[in-house]
């Protein structure tokens, strides 16, 4: 387990660890350890299946070989290197810090380092670097092949120059990210204890998520694609625009354009990491020290009470067994945070998506053409949400205790798997499809409100579908989290082009005189046709 | 005094891929028994267990509970049977209320009887305080005890327990053991393994002995020491399963861990 070709160039600068007091035989060590269990950490479900071999996190690098590619073509159309590398740095933050956030928090905020190894006699010092040069390992592959064909690229096509300058960059970019990632984690562990400081990291994780998002659109607009072959004129809000550091010397070196906007903000991209990264290094042993507080037991013996949810579960379901589920269903996803860091990104993302075609669609009309239009179908792009969710519904972290389903007298699988589906249905997606639908009505007024409905009634239909194909032999919360990241991509994508299945049946109607009220009808019917055969309750249908 | 057993196995036979965990096991159970499931690890214990409550299906022989046959599937049989798994798996993110609401709820029970019946269970074994604090902060002890109480609301005739006493303080241990013989007393039946050979002697009316997925020994306490003539259930557990090696074993370990020095 020490033989990783990341160790042995780790091993080249020995010395430098040496010279900051760190153990390196200790350090190298840990290291090797902890790629050894990344390389298992697919979990191995009951059986005793064989041990998948290989890195799965190497594995997944393939997609982002093919992300990376997406960078290639902004490096060729336009005019302005300040926006064609500003976009290619984007991208790269974006996908970077996304996968930090998404796959590493765990690394960063492991306490059980603190438990096993400051047990033996390893310094802290020692303790941090291991943990720090394990995510730069990870983070360094990442970077690799995701850049690393586009690098080459310009290395053919714009000179040794060009590609130094870049590599250059790439590694203060970096080292911004890691800084950002580990400080914003660092703050929350000084605000909050225990508990809610779980919560709250799980929070800021999905709020990153969905703010890089959208920054990312903001990034693109900001640009105004046809305006990438316009000459770049700086405004002042471009500074909170980290991107912009990293291609500013391009402008400046390549580009030719000496202005001293530019200039600050090549310095701002060279000087804001190395600050963030030393005071982060400065600060780490209160970052562990903090950490313990994730240990901590807290006792907060109140009772929650939720008279909405116990509202719906009154309405939603019939018998005692779906109301369990239901009920049970809805304090999981609301306490479980490996569910929330999965499933909140998308319904950010589900809610922010339609308003976003109608910005693009305003670009070039006027609120009163918009009204006129029909661009409210956009709403549909909040179905984005039900694909994720309902696939999610199948897992848990503590999917171990699903042996209590087979214990227990349950009648029928379907049962259960409808309390969730309700349950996920009337705490997540509704509550945002209604903001929607609200806002949408703010600006389209009363005509599209029987549009309004039948989308619900479609949604539904739509939520039924997508789980019976996921949820397959599967009862709700019965897989472990890790698998979800594997299984359904193509099932995803075949369930996404299905939400256009529904958005043409609903325009072709909308042309029809009457059609919105028969197909209101019509999607009554088959929404009670699809619960009816998709979850049917009659046949005996229990998974073991 | 015995009438129909409660628990029939029949040439019982589990073979995993390269493995024959339980090779023709034939046992029958009685109302109001204790039987003290032992063997050593990987004898098939759990394995029996998880066969008995359904979770394992694809076995040879017959298990008849009630005089039900498992392979039937009867729902209504599972109303009957308690179980606490090994290792405590639960989805620790709810509340000990929360999480016993949905078991009893799921054993058909109604939500505002299983609450009561809960929180004054819970009140009993001394979590009152924790009644609505996530079970992810608790320790093994307090998990188990929910676990106990999960397996009972519903107030099953048998009862199925791995290691049922893992975690919990010596005190608790005293009341565990109280409460599985009261249950015994009231006519329950209680099915349970365990590795901790002292807990088992005392408190099992029945002793059965699992080694290489065969029935080693069978019968109480006192008739197990009369085949063997040996002071205590540890040894006996010894004796019947070859292994007589414990001191040696320890020798060589401790040499080991101090380097090599012989000690007399």
């Amino acid at each position: 387990m020490n033989n990783f070709r990341s160790l042995r160039i780790l091993d080249k600068f020995k010395s430098v660890f040496q010279a900051f007091g760190i153990d390196y035989s200790a350090m190298r060590t840990i290291v090797g350890l902890k790629l050894t269990m990344d390389e298992r950490r697919v979990p191995v479900i009951f059986s005793q299946t064989k041990l998948k071999e290989g890195n799965q996190f190497i594995k997944s690098l393939g997609l982002y070989v093919l992300y990376g590619l997406v960078t290639i073509p902004f490096l060729f159309f336009g005019d302005s290197l300040m926006l064609q590398l500003g976009l290619v740095y984007g991208i790269a933050m974006f996908m970077i810090m996304t996968s930090l956030i998404a796959d590493f928090s765990s690394v960063l905020l492991d306490v059980r380092d603190r438990v096993l190894l400051a047990a033996a006699p390893v310094n802290d010092r020692t303790l941090n670097a291991a943990k720090l040069v394990h995510v730069c390992i990870y983070m360094t592959l990442l970077t690799i092949a995701l850049l690393g064909i586009p690098a080459i690229v310009m290395l053919a096509t714009k000179g040794i120059v060009f590609f130094l300058l870049f590599v250059v960059m790439l590694f203060f970019l970096l080292l911004l990210i890691i800084a950002l990632t580990a400080m914003t984690y660092m703050i929350m562990l000084r605000v909050f204890d225990g508990e809610r400081l779980k919560d709250m990291i799980n929070y800021v994780q999905i709020l990153l998520s969905v703010g890089i998002f959208v920054g990312y659109q903001v990034l693109i607009r900001s640009f105004d694609f046809v305006g990438l072959s316009v000459t770049y004129v700086f405004k002042w809000w471009h500074f909170f625009i980290p991107p912009l550091w990293f291609s500013a010397p391009f402008e400046w070196l390549i580009g030719g354009n000496s202005s001293t906007s530019l200039i600050v903000l090549t310095i701002a991209g060279i000087v804001i990491p190395i600050v963030a990264i030393s005071v982060y290094i400065r600060k780490m042993p209160l970052f562990e020290r903090d950490l313990q507080k994730l240990m901590s037991e807290a006792r907060d013996g109140k009772r929650q009470r939720a008279f909405l949810m116990t509202l719906w579960e009154r309405i939603l379901c019939r018998s005692g067994e779906e109301r369990a589920c239901f009920r049970f269903s809805w304090q999981l996803m609301k306490r479980e945070r490996d569910f929330k860091l999965k499933v909140y990104p998308s319904l950010g993302i589900g809610f922010v998506a339609p308003f976003l075609f109608l910005y693009i669609f305003l670009e070039d009309a006027t609120l009163k053409d918009l009204a006129e239009s029909n661009t409210y179908f956009m709403i549909y792009f909040g179905f984005l949400i039900i694909s994720s969710l309902t696939m999610m519904l199948n897992y848990s972290g503590k999917y171990k205790g699903a042996w209590l389903y087979s214990v227990t007298p349950i009648t029928h699988a379907s049962v259960l798997k409808r309390g969730a589906l309700k349950a996920s249905l009337a705490q997540l997606f509704l509550p945002v499809y209604l903001l929607q639908a609200l806002i949408f009505g703010v600006f389209f007024g009363w005509r599209i409100v029987p549009d309004l409905v039948i989308i619900l009634i479609s949604a539904i239909v739509y939520a039924v579908v997508c789980y019976s194909i996921v949820s397959k032999d599967t009862l709700p919360f019965s897989r472990p989290m890790g698998e979800s990241i594997q299984s359904g991509t193509a099932k995803q994508f075949v369930l996404m082009l299905l939400i256009g299945g529904f958005v043409l049946v609903h325009i072709i109607m909308s042309k029809i005189p009457y059609g919105a009220a028969v197909y209101a009808l019509v999607a009554l019917i088959i929404c009670w046709l699809s619960w009816k055969t998709l979850l049917p309750v009659k046949k005996k249908t229990i998974i073991h | 005094m015995q009438t129909e057993p409660i628990i029939s196995m029949r040439n019982l036979v589990m073979e995993f891929p390269g493995k024959r965990v339980l090779d023709g096991i034939s046992l029958d159970v009685y109302r109001g028994q204790i039987i003290g499931y032992i063997g050593p690890n990987g004898a098939g214990k759990s394995t029996t267990l998880k066969i008995l409550l359904g979770l394992i299906q694809d076995y040879k022989g017959t298990v008849e509970i009630f005089g039900d046959d498992l392979k039937k599937e009867n729902q209504e049989v599972k109303r009957r049977i308690g179980y606490v798994p090994e290792n405590a798996e639960i989805y620790d993110t709810l509340t000990p209320m929360e999480y016993l609401t949905f078991v009893g709820e799921l054993y058909g029970l109604q939500r505002t009887v299983v609450e009561q019946k809960a929180q004054e269970l819970l009140t009993v074994l001394g979590l009152e305080d924790v009644v609505h604090t996530r079970i992810s902060s608790f320790s093994k002890g307090m998990r188990q005890k929910v676990l106990i109480i999960s397996s009972l609301l519903h107030d099953p005739d048998i009862l199925f327990l791995d290691e049922p006493l893992s975690g919990l303080d010596a005190n608790s241990v005293m009341v565990v053991k109280d409460i599985l013989a009261m249950l015994a007393a009231s006519g329950k039946t209680i099915f349970y393994s365990s590795h901790i050979m002292d807990v088992v002697e005392k408190i099992s009316n029945r002793i059965v002995l699992l080694y290489n997925g065969k029935i080693a020994a069978d019968g109480t306490f006192d008739e197990l020491k009369g085949q063997g003539e040996l002071g205590s259930l540890e040894m006996i557990f010894n004796q019947l399963t070859g292994f007589d090696a414990h001191e040696q074993t320890a020798k060589r370990f401790v040499e080991l861990v101090t380097g090599g020095e012989r000690i007399e």
